[in-house]
């Protein structure tokens, strides 16, 4: 078990943390013990440098900000497996690794934790490979060392997730940052992974519920090489502020609103065109997670038709305080504080209509577009 | 006299029911006012001097606003420009109700989109499915998406499907409404998702608008909304008249553990429409739900939950992808709970897990790559439709597909309007040849080279002969039967 934060005065009304990131694959090409029949059943799943970045970011993030969350961090166990090419991911956090075995105590450590009170916060997040065909499959380091039944190193994730609502703790946040698609071996057969936990039929669902998954069905989750991923990014993100929304004692994040802005700040994270990894979620309840200050707001401003973007004089002022700014030429990305501005499109030889857009800008992002066709 | 702010909405006629979400910030961000509002409706506020935010928003969360000083002993007039949310009248139903990407680069006419068609599913009373007719209105072809609103046929199931020669077959189940709404558009990065966005809708705004809030995840505003007015209950009081809005009421209070309001509906709405699956998904659920909280009743799963379960596998897939997830999640719970000992379960979970492993969990109604309705497949067909069964191109149509129908002859001129007019003739070989010799094998093709877009193509040239737009042409299309 590597706790990398245990405050024993915090277990009860307190948030316990669970973070796996798994890149190094011991079975699959690439391996310290690579498997042949294994890459026969299951198609070539690489070593990832991702996601022990990810995992360690997450893990970084959450204690940066423990005293900020709503149940503040009691615990956060770190299982980490790094990939043969980045064998040093920690950032100085020591973590154990995420084989099966490992992954199986830390979940029963961190369920028990959990389940000290309703009034405890469950956060369980799992970077690595993953598959889906009835249900999500995610792959601890040592998924094929039992070449017969390589699924004996992997776990069912909706089969958990389902068994888990039945832990004390009312709000429950699951970050599963894994791909959800199938290798053409895989459509063969149903996977045989089990869950972490066995389904227990009289319990009902928590009060709050928060699951995401970094990418739709049938899609693959991306992260850039030795990097923390796209949708690790992004949830860090909406954690500190991206999502947040006005309470009414200050700016929180709830979880609701990480769950309705997800995908627009995944876009923010990788803006390049292609790239449409959708978030998913599921969503019960709603509570705040933790409360931020000084969130900012991505404002984009550019013109319709585009033509006018290149000629366009652009202005962005306060109505309510001292804030003026202004450039040549769109779009034009700024990162202000929340609140209202008024943007003006003119152009001075008049080819477009000069345009003024009044703005509500709250987190996570606004773009509006100046209309100034002629 | 008070001072405040008198808010109307401007939006088009046909979104006049659709609940907007109306709020008025402070200059601190501070909401001072929140409710839900008709598009339709005009509502005066006092507030004190000073500056406001006003926002209305659709349950897409897509939303206009302005901001609006407030004066001493003033009424201020704020107009918020909703109608701003669509780029076209017609789309802004889906703009308002679905959580829609921003449109991409690309548009109907480009050669991925070329041949690409639509048919429409009805499920047979014996169970069965079979291609119908399209309704005989035109649905409206813009570059940028087709739109398409008829009355179902009757109270059936139905299903949508869209292909093409490079385009795998997707289906959508579609609610049967007095009035369907549909919008075909590209995808914004086609080739990483299905090329196709399908938009659906019926008009029972108060049931749309619920859905779209539960999938964005904003449970608070469904609350608020059904609070005020009650939504839920309503919808499933009248599930004899709107049975697939009864279902999305049963969703809704599903989501929200509110099992007391489920009463004897979702029982009614489960044994009174045996051609939808979603009643009996969502009886299942509320019998597992009321065991869980009878504490004497403790142990496996109800044996009443694992009939209705599989009488929904039984009866297909569900109408709304929150039915498919917790038909998946309940047969799921029977499985693990039978050690996969139950092979009844085994087997129903097999026939959902197909849809599963093929469905778009992100759409709000069961949508799923396959060849037909009972077809799902991760790896579609794409081409043709196969034999005689009717169907609609969207948009492009090959021009050796308009020359078998009669739409246009080999000889044919087709010019595009303006003084320096563009001819082009439909040569023997089913393609389109300029003067200079160049050769197209669609319009689309054609405009692109001419006028360096593929936008307007249907409606920037015309037969000669006729001196008809080739795109009401193509409306014209006669349909295989």
């Amino acid at each position: 078990m590597a706790l990398i934060l245990d405050d024993p005065n915090r277990t009860v009304g307190a948030a316990h943390a669970l973070v796996i990131g798994v890149g190094g694959y011991r079975h699959m090409p690439g391996g310290a013990d690579p498997k042949d029949p294994v890459l026969q059943q299951v198609g070539l799943l690489p070593q990832l440098t991702s996601p022990p970045r990810s995992a360690v970011g997450f893990a970084r993030f959450l204690l940066e900000t423990k005293d900020d969350w709503h149940r503040p961090l009691g615990s956060i166990d770190l299982l980490v497996s790094p990939a043969p090419e980045d064998p040093d991911p920690f950032d100085g956090l020591t973590a154990d690794p995420a084989t099966i075995g490992s992954i199986r105590t830390a979940y029963a450590g961190w369920r028990a934790r959990c389940d000290r009170s309703e009034d405890n916060q469950a956060i369980f997040y799992f970077c690595g490979h993953g598959v889906a065909k009835r249900e999500q499959y995610l792959m601890a380091e040592d998924f094929g060392g039992d070449a017969f039944n390589p699924w004996l190193g992997a776990f069912a994730f909706d089969s958990t997730r389902l068994a888990f609502h039945a832990c004390a703790a009312k709000t429950q946040c699951f970050f599963i940052d894994a791909c959800r698609n199938v290798t053409t071996p895989m459509l063969l057969n149903e996977p045989t992974a089990i869950p972490l936990e066995v389904l227990n039929f009289s319990e009902g669902e928590c009060d709050h519920n928060l699951t995401m998954r970094g990418t739709a069905h049938n899609e693959r989750a991306l992260g850039p090489k030795k990097k923390v991923s796209y949708f690790t990014q992004a949830l860090i993100r909406a954690l500190r502020g991206a999502a947040a929304t006005q309470g009414d004692g200050g700016w929180v994040v709830e979880t609701g609103q990480v769950s309705a802005h997800i995908t627009t700040i995944l876009r923010m994270v990788k803006e390049s065109e292609g790239f449409t990894q959708r978030a998913s979620s599921e969503v019960t309840g709603g509570v705040p997670l933790l409360r931020v200050s000084n969130p900012k707001v991505e404002l984009v401003l550019s013109c319709d038709p585009s033509d006018a973007d290149g000629i366009a004089e652009l202005e962005c002022t306060s109505p309510t305080r001292p804030f003026a700014e202004s450039r040549h030429g769109a779009p034009w990305k700024l990162a202000v504080e929340p609140g209202f501005y008024i943007a003006k499109a003119r152009f001075p030889n008049h080819e477009f209509r000069d345009v003024t857009e009044e703005i509500i800008a709250v987190p996570p992002a606004k773009k509006p577009v100046l209309r100034c066709q002629p | 006299m008070s001072e405040g702010i008198r808010v109307a909405l401007e939006h088009h006629g046909d979104t006049d029911p659709i609940p907007v979400k109306l709020e008025i910030f402070d200059q601190h961000l501070v909401r001072v006012h929140e409710s839900w509002l008709t598009a339709s409706a005009s509502e005066g506020f006092v507030l004190k001097p000073g500056v406001y935010g006003v926002k209305a928003s659709g349950p897409s969360g897509a939303s206009a606003q302005r901001i609006v000083k407030v004066e001493p002993n003033e009424m201020t007039d704020c107009s918020v420009p909703l109608h701003e949310v669509s780029p076209h009248e017609s789309h802004e139903w889906a703009y308002l109700t679905k959580r829609m990407d921003a449109p991409g680069e690309h548009l109907l006419g480009d050669s991925l989109y070329e041949g690409a068609w639509m048919k429409l599913w009805e499920r047979t009373g014996s169970g069965r499915w079979r291609v119908i007719a399209p309704p005989s209105d035109p649905p409206e072809r813009m570059e940028d998406g087709l739109s398409y609103d008829f009355q179902a046929p009757g109270y059936s199931g139905y299903a949508l499907q869209v292909g093409g020669p490079k385009i795998p077959w997707k289906l959508a189940m579609l609610p049967p409404s007095q009035r369907l709404m549909l919008l075909l558009r590209p995808s914004a990065a086609p080739k990483r998702v299905h090329p196709l966005d399908v938009v659906v809708s019926g008009d029972n705004w108060s049931a749309e608008s619920l859905l779209a809030l539960m999938q964005r995840g904003e449970l608070r505003k469904a609350s608020e909304l059904d609070r005020e007015s009650q939504f839920a209950e309503m919808l499933l009081y009248a599930k004899y008249s709107d049975p697939v809005a009864a279902a999305v009421g049963g969703y809704f209070l599903l989501k929200t553990n509110d099992l007391a309001r489920l009463h004897d509906w979702a029982r009614n709405l489960a044994d009174g429409f045996d051609w939808m699956s979603d009643g009996a998904v969502i009886h299942a659920w509320q019998i597992l739900g009321e065991a869980r909280s009878d504490t004497a009743a403790r142990g496996g799963p109800p044996a009443a939950a694992r009939a209705r379960l599989l009488e929904a596998a039984g009866r297909g897939v569900p109408i709304y992808t929150e039915g498919l997830r917790l038909l998946r999640d309940g047969l799921l719970l029977l499985d693990r709970a039978a050690q996969g000992g139950d092979h009844q379960v085994a087997e129903a979970m097999a026939s959902v897990g197909a849809y599963a492993e093929a469905a778009d969990w992100s759409a709000s109604v069961t949508t799923f790559t396959g060849n037909s309705p009972t077809q799902p497949s991760a790896k579609p067909r794409r081409g043709k439709p196969r034999g005689k069964a009717p169907f609609l191109y969207v948009y492009d149509v090959p021009i050796p597909e308009a020359i078998r129908k009669g739409v246009l002859e080999v000889g044919d001129e087709l010019v595009s309007g303006g003084l320096e007019s563009t001819r082009a003739r439909v040569a023997e070989d089913g393609h389109l040849t300029l003067d200079d010799g160049r050769s197209f094998k669609s319009l689309g093709a054609l405009q692109s080279a001419v006028k360096g877009t593929t936008s307007g193509a249907w409606f920037d040239w015309k037969q000669e002969k006729t001196g008809a737009y080739v795109g009401s042409l193509l409306s014209d299309l006669p349909r295989d039967e």
